[in-house]
């Protein structure tokens, strides 16, 4: 017998492909995958939140609510009083479900914000009010974060996060992320994020109540001016980051009403001076407390 | 969720380092393995077991040649997309084609130190090192052993 060790030629057990062009594909195909689990999760979330119970929503808020809110003053609470008694003017105007129960709160803070969280609790700041030039403008804000919790999306926003946190404990495979306590924690309600055309569709809802209340859309353009130097002047992290650009919201605005055959001007009724002698006496004390 | 950004960024970084240098070391790997390969051509590595007349009757010795490789980050996160789509890992076949190589060189290496010309019976082991317990680095060890016999009137052993 005879035994011979002919050379072998490359490339028989191994490929010389390049690795890169590999990675890239099944790279792209993985994150295609994720993204569309998101975006399937998402989409049924979106859907299935209407089936939560609102009085779950409001217990789970509670806590945090009673937290944030500290123990508001006498004045704090006739502020309270009032932005309640707007609220529940306009309300009837929402058509809103049975269950849901909206709750005004006045926060005694600079911050420049309103808020909708979960519960229907609503967060009107000190900042945001006292730039308000009118009630008109007033009612405006009150009614868009009426109907982001008509429309249920801090519910929505909170299921997403709890979606986001969860996909990525799994992802990532980490052991130490808190997945039991998504919802135990109080700090994650705090400002929850809402998408553009969650936005639009609050807008749009607001819009319709202000025309319905007063026949005319003014408040609508009065507060989006305030919004707009807002932006222009400050850069903190507020809610109307995640706003449409303030600009597209007065266009979209002009269009609505150009649509609907609403006036754009109309006469404005202001704020009751005791409300506005609280706000402002709140205003100068502070300035008076930082010089 | 600054942490997630730092580990995403952390994962990159990993990935470039494990594909410039991985790819670095196994060029490198290859073109030695080809030029010893052509060194130790006159060492004959045969898997059958039967000597011919040409081969010494005196006793055949054991050679051995073992080699360690691990996986670069790069590679093993290859493999890891290939757990999810199927198909060739072909990551880890040049790994181990190259395991195997250096494996066999090494073992005609020490068949060369003893004055033998050709290794019967010879036989290949894989074993991966750390199994997959989590946090460890993947190596893979590749063994090559057989019999080194001379031939008759070579002197050798």
């Amino acid at each position: 017998m005879i035994y011979r060790n002919p050379k072998i030629p490359e490339g028989i057990n191994y490929s010389n492909a390049n690795p890169v062009k590999e990675f890239a594909l099944l790279a792209s195909g993985a994150i295609a995958i994720i993204i569309m689990l998101i975006y399937l999760l998402g989409s049924l979330l979106d859907w299935s939140s209407k089936f939560i119970p609102f009085a779950y929503e409001q217990e789970l808020a509670a806590p945090w609510v009673e937290e944030f809110k500290g123990t508001p003053s006498t004045q704090q609470n006739e502020v309270a009083k009032y932005l309640q008694s707007l609220a529940d003017d306009i309300s009837p105007l929402m058509g809103l479900s049975d269950e849901v129960e909206i709750t005004l709160h006045y926060i005694d803070t600079d911050t420049v914000n309103g808020v909708a969280t979960l519960g229907g609790n609503i967060f009107i700041f000190r900042g945001l009010l006292e730039k308000l030039p009118s009630e008109n403008a007033l009612t405006m804000l009150l009614a868009h974060e009426m109907a982001h919790v008509k429309l249920r999306h801090p519910v929505k926003a909170l299921s997403k996060g709890a979606l986001f946190t969860l996909l990525y404990a799994v992802l990532s495979g980490q052991n130490n992320t808190d997945v039991s306590g998504l919802f135990s924690g109080t700090s994650q309600f705090a400002f929850l994020g809402f998408s553009r055309s969650q936005e639009q569709a609050a807008d749009d809802e607001a819009l319709l109540v202000l025309q319905k209340y007063y026949q005319h859309t003014q408040g609508a353009f009065e507060l989006f001016t305030v919004l707009l130097n807002e932006n222009s002047t400050i850069e903190t992290i507020n809610i109307f980051n995640s706003h449409p650009a303030v600009k597209k919201r007065i266009a979209s605005t002009i269009r609505t009403a150009k649509v609907k055959g609403w006036k754009i001007k109309g006469e404005v009724s202001l704020m009751p001076d005791s409300i506005v002698n609280i706000i402002e006496k709140k205003h100068s004390k502070s300035i008076n407390d930082t010089y | 969720m600054g942490q997630f950004q730092f580990e995403i960024g952390f994962s990159i970084l990993l990935l470039l380092l494990g594909y410039f240098f991985g790819r670095h070391a196994e060029k490198r790997h290859f073109n030695s393995i080809r030029q010893r390969e052509e060194e130790y051509r006159d060492i004959l590595s045969i898997a059958s077991k039967v000597t011919t007349a040409e081969d010494s009757a005196k006793p055949g010795m054991l050679v051995t040649g073992s080699v360690v490789i691990s996986v670069d980050y790069f590679k093993r996160f290859l493999a890891l997309l290939r757990t999810i789509f199927g198909g060739r890992v072909t990551s880890y076949e040049t790994l181990l084609d190259r395991a195997r190589r250096e494996a066999i060189l090494r073992m005609k290496e020490e068949a060369r130190s003893l004055n033998a010309d050709r290794i019967f019976n010879i036989k290949l082991e894989t074993a991966s090192i750390s199994k997959n317990a989590a946090g460890n680095i993947g190596s893979v060890e590749v063994l090559a052993y057989g019999t080194a016999i001379s031939r008759v009137n070579q002197g050798g052993f």
